[in-house]
């Protein structure tokens, strides 16, 4: 209803506007004949010469990365490039493998992080020129029953961007602008802009750099080391039937394939190369001007031989044919091919076939390394992502005053691998798989601006629409037992009318799955500003958001927003800066699921806990309820984020040090999430509106010219960032205080990234040891008594019994406090930039330590986590800290779920050392190339060192939610030198 | 000039745009593709076709996840052992609250209760059909119907079985309330099921689509495969009373059985390990447990290698199969020697003895005998049944029952109810096809025939889910292992709820010797 009245309000407006814009169009007709000139006239004033687009008007903030110093290094990902650069932002890395995921928090967690399907909810987006890059949607999941890696290349979208070709990265967090930009802004965004076209001479630039990443230290065990480790468990507390079953490959010493020496890491690690090759070029008239952009990257770790390789393209051309239009476009293409990992946990998921565990890859160089180079031979793994965005917008003035712009923007990434695995790798069956999948975004929007000047007073309305919509589809094919190894692709029929269209030949068995989802979003949107003679700033933006996702009668959703700026320096006239902002903005927050769209719906997963994808019975489609999915109702509607924000931005001593502090409130209300229901029903629970989480913190800034840049002295600037966030559960849907999923707690009060554990209290050695109650009952873990060699949990109720009553919210995996510190120190010609990243008051849980001690559980079961990868042959755990507990017990007690695996995670890294010259300094260079601008030499150093009291291999490498389990590739000192011509 | 016109095209572009979006709620249905809303469903015949199939679905899910179907019946105090699994040792030694992941996700019933609201929101919805598509009959919707109770009676039996009281919940709600229902007692729930299936025995067929009248589609050689037919509802009845120890009840319902069978192509199996699918046999490629057999089965869950639902999971080949089979050094399970010539005395046993003529040992049941860990090869069909093991998935069917159990579950009964010649008549029956030595009246004093019926369960049946059963129903006849007797008069044969099923429903309360 109130939007039916908005289009009219909305159309009214825009005729009446429309109608005089004519009027006063005829009136300038009448008065000058200026106007008829306008199209003939040459020299262009410098006001309307200003008008033509770039990419790069956007007035940068103090949120904006000093994009400089972060330039001298090999970085391939958004995520890397703002690490540590912004206060506010987080990234979460869990691998150092080049083009691996990562995920940008912009003010901590919004919603619940469980899994890598989660991220989605939560990670910022990165906005190129002004087109949102889309993400991948989280449904591929479905089909999988381990969530480590998505189906397909899994390489992240954002590692396709070349920090190259950027002019500028701005981290938005104030809550108006972010209102402008709507739901897909919701948790923040990463501003991009690339180097855009440029009236004047021609610049030319051309940057490359050569580095190498260098080997871990590892401190390599054999099956000797492994022997002894189980000893102390087989020793104290094994049957007799126990050792009979003792492992083949450890239980022969005389077997040197695992009591020979290890020497795998020689095969494992190898010095890698990176390197890069860019050049970009730009240039133009009054009228026009276009930049272009080419690069080549290489980028490499020393680990199982990853890499990515990438190139991009990016071309701007922005026109001003009348001085009342203009025109700008920009298109950027990108490819990456990637060469992955090698891990078996990986393969085997993916594969969803696990062969038989009990022998583990050999520690011994020789061995180790007839299986790389088979590995090397005849495994097919292509991964392949290619990528475009672009945009073409037309602005008009239909008066000086009045402009109407529409864009049309398109982003498209998809994915395509190729994975082929001889028999010879695996027991004998081979395993081939295809996929293709994309996301595809276009987004039309138009917008009117109108300014009115009055006096000292500013008003300015906005009234726009966007429309967009987002394809989400993969198609998915996987075989089994091919009839040889040559023979690597499932090659079939095309044609339609043969009778073998598809069929597959060879007698292989192919199991296909394909999904498409679709996100449509419209918004309409109205913004009122104004501004008393710079000193105060009033802005206010109305939205209308209608998304495919949401259910049709809630589909609509209003947010008002509303903001205010007090510049005091203007008003009281100070050199120094001072002004404060207040604001408030409500924007909706997307899900980019159809299905919460559909109601109570039906479909045909027969599968179980372990096949979760048969669909079928007898060859028979069959459906039924969504039970494993769950219920989902008619009543779900938006979710919508309230952002709060006080922001003070101040200088001292005439600029040379600036502060930018703000204290953020973000409530992120009404989130859809599986409620548990009584099981009697089937279902797995019911989809409800009502999870709110708040996040509450606080961001600075402060930038510091400790030293001026002078000459012939030291010169030293430094900025520091730091953020300090806290999130807690506000609510949970129908008023429920608590909300179990697997081994993850939800409490009312609480953090939502906190891990739910047994707090442990050591061991009990002796049968005295273990309380009883007044009944003589003893302690018990749900009804099987503690027996010596049990861990000793706390009964925190005392009620006797060890359950999850007994289990509390401990540790959090996002920090309570991180940020950056840079410096920048000049002397004549040379600088040296240094950063620091730190984060404090974050938790990991260590399941790499949980899986190595409860190893009699893991490989009897032959389960995913009695995979052993050849990496695993090294002191990866701090063997000191853990008791020896009976492995053997119906306690479980080396379960992950207990503060005996918690650890703090917290670190401080030099995470960047660079050095430069420029050499354009030096005459006798300057004067042989005549038109050379700089010449810029740099050596970088990455991952010098980290302080941390973490255990595992490095406190960063840890999953989304928490986890650490050691597959992350490790961060190792990475050597580059580059230059940077500027001619 | 180029202004004006550009002024009036955008105009025009604009009101069209606003067009859009007048009309852009629709515009913005953006409908999923993975799943179909309630206003298309129940509309037409394909509609119920593929929710009865979902019924069968869910069920086999329910029964197949985490091999509950084996650790319920065959693994508790049964005859296998655990090779190094800890958690398959729990099951076992019935520690059934150790701290294994295992046992927390079989313990949880949500998985059954989702095919009773199947089969309710079925018996609820599936008339709407009716008026929606002409070529859905009215007798077309009897059979369905039928079917959809006898599913959701079976269920329900299932449950009392593992848990003992369950909550007795006949309609699907479906309207997104959960109300918290308290568990019923095991008896109530049991008459609920009996005269559900009463009354659905009367319309369910012998055979489904029999020339030249299809039903949906296809005829009864595929058909008899997997649906419940009239002797599947006789044999639910059976051991529902058999469980409750209603012999006279169970001796009625296996009569029609016996006299009606052969209306359904089912066939005693009377062939160990047959050649070719002409014959109705037990194990081997060719044998019940496989998609070639030809004849009909009585409850039978399919997963078909040719229609692509063979898993790697859900078959209890996963937990026996080993080398020379597949490539793998150890099962989880294996039946140990002792076990093995404890259970089969006789050398002339076909399904487990010695050949006479080569003196080597029968593998129709073990692979491998001489060796310490003998693999259970009765049941074993790797993809369709080949011999090579590389690619380890499983296309066997789960036999829920078939004709010899019935025959041994009426022997048992008339064994109860001292009609003993007829008894010893069906004991023989089995023994004959078995190629061992028939059960004399006057061994009645020695070898007590109750102990023979059950001890030939055992052979029969061994890995079909039925040991730890048959040992509750038997020690309730006769004490025989205190360790049973124990569970029962604890309580202890039920299988603990889940914390998940407790959390979620305050009204239920954990089995008592569970506690």
């Amino acid at each position: 209803m109130i939007r039916n009245v908005y289009y009219y309000v909305f159309l009214l407006f825009y005729f009446v506007s429309l109608n005089e814009g004519y009027c006063s169009e005829w009136n300038v007709l009448k008065n000058s004949s200026m106007f008829m000139q306008q199209d003939t006239v040459e020299v262009l004033s410098a006001q309307t010469r200003a008008k033509i687009s770039t990419l790069n008007k956007l007035t940068l903030t103090g949120d904006s990365i000093n994009l400089k110093p972060v330039k001298n290094n090999p970085f391939i990902s958004v995520g890397s490039f703002v690490t540590g650069q912004a206060s506010g932002v987080y990234v979460q890395t869990p691998s150092a493998e080049p083009g691996s995921y990562q995920n940008i928090l912009v003010r901590g967690l919004s919603g619940v992080q469980f899994s890598n399907r989660d991220a989605v909810n939560n990670q910022a987006t990165v906005y190129v020129n002004g087109v949102p890059i889309g993400m991948e949607n989280s449904f591929a999941y479905d089909i999988q029953r381990y969530d480590y890696n998505r189906i397909g290349p899994a390489t992240d979208y954002l590692a396709s961007l070349d920090l190259s070709s950027i002019e500028s990265i701005e981290i938005i967090k104030d809550p108006i602008r972010l209102a402008e930009l709507g739901p897909l802004a919701v948790n923040g965004v990463v501003w991009i802009t690339t180097k855009g076209g440029k009236s004047g001479p021609r610049e030319i630039s051309v940057n490359g750099y050569f580095g190498m990443n260098t080997k871990p230290a590892v401190t390599p065990v054999n099956g000797q080391f492994e022997n002894l480790f189980r000893s102390n468990f087989y020793n104290k507390y094994a049957t007799a039937d126990d050792k009979l079953k003792y492992p083949g490959y450890l239980s022969d010493s005389t077997n040197m394939n695992f009591y020979g020496p290890s020497n795998w890491k020689d095969a494992y690690y190898a010095t890698a190369s990176l390197y890069t090759m860019d050049v970009s070029l730009r240039g133009g008239s009054d009228r026009a001007n276009f930049s272009f952009f080419g690069s080549h990257t290489k980028n490499a770790v020393s680990s199982d031989d990853a890499n990515l390789k990438r190139y991009n393209v990016v071309f701007n051309v922005n026109m001003l044919p009348f001085s009342w239009l203009t025109v700008s476009s920009y298109i950027n293409a990108r490819r990456m091919e990637r060469d992955r990992n090698s891990n078996l946990r990986d393969r085997y998921a993916e594969m969803a076939y696990l062969p038989d565990l009990s022998t583990p890859l050999s520690p011994n160089k020789n061995v180790y390394g007839m299986y790389r180079s088979l590995y090397d031979r005849d495994v097919v793994d292509d991964n392949v992502s290619n990528h475009v965005n672009g945009s073409l917008n037309l602005s008009m003035d239909i008066l000086s005053n009045l402009t109407l712009s529409s864009t049309f923007s398109l982003d498209y990434n998809e994915g395509i691998r190729d994975l082929f695995y001889p028999g010879k790798l695996m027991e004998t069956i081979n395993y081939m798989s295809t996929y293709y999948g994309y996301t595809q975004r276009f987004i039309f929007s138009n917008k009117l601006a109108y300014n009115y000047q009055l006096n000292k007073s500013n008003f300015s309305a906005v009234v726009g629409t966007d429309y967009s919509e987002d394809l989400f589809r993969y198609n998915f094919a996987r075989a089994y037992d091919g009839p040889n190894d040559y023979i690597k692709l499932n090659v079939v029929s095309g044609d339609r009318k043969k009778i073998e269209y598809l069929q597959p030949r060879g007698g292989l068995r192919v199991l296909r799955y394909v999904n498409k989802e679709l996100f449509n979003l419209h918004s309409i949107y109205g913004k009122l500003g104004y501004n008393y003679d710079d000193i105060l700033e009033l802005t206010s933006v109305l939205r209308w958001d209608g998304s495919s996702s949401v259910q049709r009668d809630s589909r609509w959703l209003f947010t008002p927003s509303v903001g205010a700026k007090w510049n005091v320096n203007k008003q009281l006239d100070w050199k120094d800066i001072f002004d404060v902002t207040a604001a408030y903005s409500r924007v909706g927050k997307p899900v980019y699921t159809s299905r919460h769209a559909v109601g109570p719906q039906y479909d045909s997963r027969m599968g179980w806990s372990e096949d979760p994808t048969v669909s079928s019975y007898f060859g028979f489609s069959g459906i039924s309820r969504a039970y494993s999915y769950g219920w989902t109702g008619y009543d779900l509607g938006w979710a919508y984020s309230d952002k709060f924000e006080l922001a003070l931005n101040n200088s001292f001593f005439n600029k040379r040090i600036s502060t930018l502090i703000s204290l953020y409130q973000r409530d992120d209300k009404d989130q859809i999430t599986l409620t548990p229901v009584a099981e009697e029903f089937g279902y797995t629970g019911q989809y409800r509106n009502g999870l709110s989480v708040r996040n509450r913190g606080i961001d600075a800034t402060i930038n510091a010219q400790i030293l001026p840049v002078h000459e012939n002295k030291v010169g030293w600037s430094t900025s520091l960032n730091f953020n300090w966030n806290k999130n807690e559960l506000l609510t949970l849907p129908d008023g429920l205080t608590e909300l179990v999923e697997g081994n993850r707690l939800l409490r009312v009060g609480e953090s939502i990234d906190k891990f739910w554990l047994f707090e442990n209290t050591g061991i009990y050695e002796n049968i005295s040891e273990i309380p009883t109650n007044t009944n003589g009952v003893r302690l018990n873990n749900n009804g099987v008594p503690f027996e010596v060699g049990d861990a000793r949990w706390k009964d925190q109720n005392n009620d006797n019994i060890i359950n999850d009553d007994d289990k509390v919210l401990k540790g959090r995996y996002t920090p309570q406090f991180y940020g950056g510190f840079n410096h920048t120190l000049t002397y004549k010609g040379f600088d040296l930039n240094l950063a620091f990243t730190y984060a404090l008051g974050i938790d990991a849980l260590n399941q790499r330590a949980s899986y190595r001690y409860d190893f009699v559980n893991n490989e009897d079961k032959n389960a995913i986590g009695a995979i052993r990868e050849i990496f695993q042959w090294q002191q990866d755990v701090d063997l000191e800290k853990y008791p020896i507990y009976n492995v053997w017990s119906g306690t479980n007690p080396y379960r992950v779920d207990q503060d005996l695996f918690l650890e703090n995670a917290s670190y401080l890294k030099l995470r960047s050392a660079s050095m430069g010259y420029d050499l354009s300094r030096i005459t006798s260079i300057k004067n042989s190339i005549k038109t050379l601008r700089r010449a810029y030499l740099y050596v970088t150093a990455n991952n010098l060192f980290t302080v941390t009291k973490f255990t595992g291999n490095d406190p960063e490498l840890v999953n989304f939610n928490g986890i650490y389990d050691g597959y992350g590739l490790p961060f190792t000192k990475t050597f580059t030198l580059g230059l940077k011509l500027d001619l | 000039m180029i202004k004006n016109i550009y002024i009036k095209f955008s105009l025009f572009a604009l009101v069209a745009i606003s067009q859009l979006q007048v009309s852009c709620n629709k515009a913005l249905d953006a409908p999923s593709v993975e799943v179909s809303s309630e206003e298309v469903h129940w509309q037409s015949v394909s509609d119920t076709k593929a929710a009865l199939i979902g019924m069968y679905g869910l069920m086999r899910a329910a029964m197949v996840d985490n091999n509950a179907h084996w650790m319920f019946g065959e693994f508790r105090s049964g005859d296998f052992s655990s090779y190094r699994r800890q958690d398959l040792n729990a099951v076992i030694n019935s520690e059934l609250n150790k701290s294994y992941d295992l046992l927390e996700n079989i313990s949880t019933w949500r998985r059954f209760y989702a095919v009773i609201n199947a089969a309710s929101l079925f018996i609820e919805k599936a008339p709407q059909v009716l008026e929606h598509d002409s070529r859905y009959t009215r007798y077309n919707l009897d059979l369905d119907i039928a079917q959809a109770r006898a599913i959701r009676a079976f269920t329900y039996f299932y449950m009392v079985r593992v848990w003992g009281d369950v909550p007795l919940i006949t309609s699907s709600f479906d309207n997104g309330t959960f109300p918290e229902f308290p568990r019923t007692d095991y008896r109530d729930v049991l008459t609920f099921a009996e005269q559900e299936l009463i009354e659905a025995v009367e319309v369910l067929p012998f055979r489904y689509g029999v020339a030249p009248q299809l039903y949906y589609g296809t005829f009864s050689s595929n058909w008899q495969k997997i649906l419940f037919n009239k002797i599947s509802g006789y044999a639910i009845l059976a051991h529902l009373a058999a469980w409750q120890g209603k012999y006279l009840d169970v001796a009625a319902y296996t009569q029609f059985i016996m006299d009606n069978y052969t209306e359904a192509n089912i066939s005693y199996l009377n062939n160990v390990a047959p050649s070719g699918t002409g014959t109705a046999g037990l194990a081997g490629n060719y044998g019940v447990f496989t998609n070639n057999f030809q004849f009909g089965q009585i409850i039978n869950f399919s997963a078909a290698y040719s229609y692509g639902e063979a898993t790697a999971s859900g078959h209890i080949e996963q937990l026996t199969m080993a080398r020379p089979y597949i490539n793998r050094a150890n099962p989880d399970v294996y039946v140990s020697k002792d076990t093995i010539t404890q259970a089969f005395v006789e050398r002339n046993d076909r399904r487990f003895g010695v050949d006479t003529v080569s003196g080597l040992f029968r593998e129709n049941y073990f692979k491998d005998y001489n060796n310490e860990i003998p693999v259970f090869n009765k049941i074993k069909v790797i993809r369709d049944g080949v011999e090579d093991g590389d690619y380890a998935v499983f296309g066997s069917n789960l036999v829920f029952t078939r004709l010899e159990e019935l025959t041994l579950l009426r022997a048992e009964a008339l064994a109860v109810l001292g009609q003993n010649i007829k008894a010893i008549e069906m004991l023989n029956v089995i023994k004959a096809m078995r190629f061992t030595s028939s059960y004399q009246v006057s061994e009645l004093q020695t070898k007590p025939l109750i102990d023979e019926i059950f001890k030939e369960r055992r052979r029969e049946l061994m890995g079909e889910g039925w040991r730890f059963f048959d040992l509750v129903r038997w020690n309730r006849i006769k004490p025989v292992n205190a360790k049973v007797v124990e569970l029962i008069q604890k309580d202890g044969i039920y299988w603990p709820i889940s914390r998940s099923v407790l959390r979620n429903n305050k009204l239920i309360k954990q089995n008592t010797y569970w506690n």
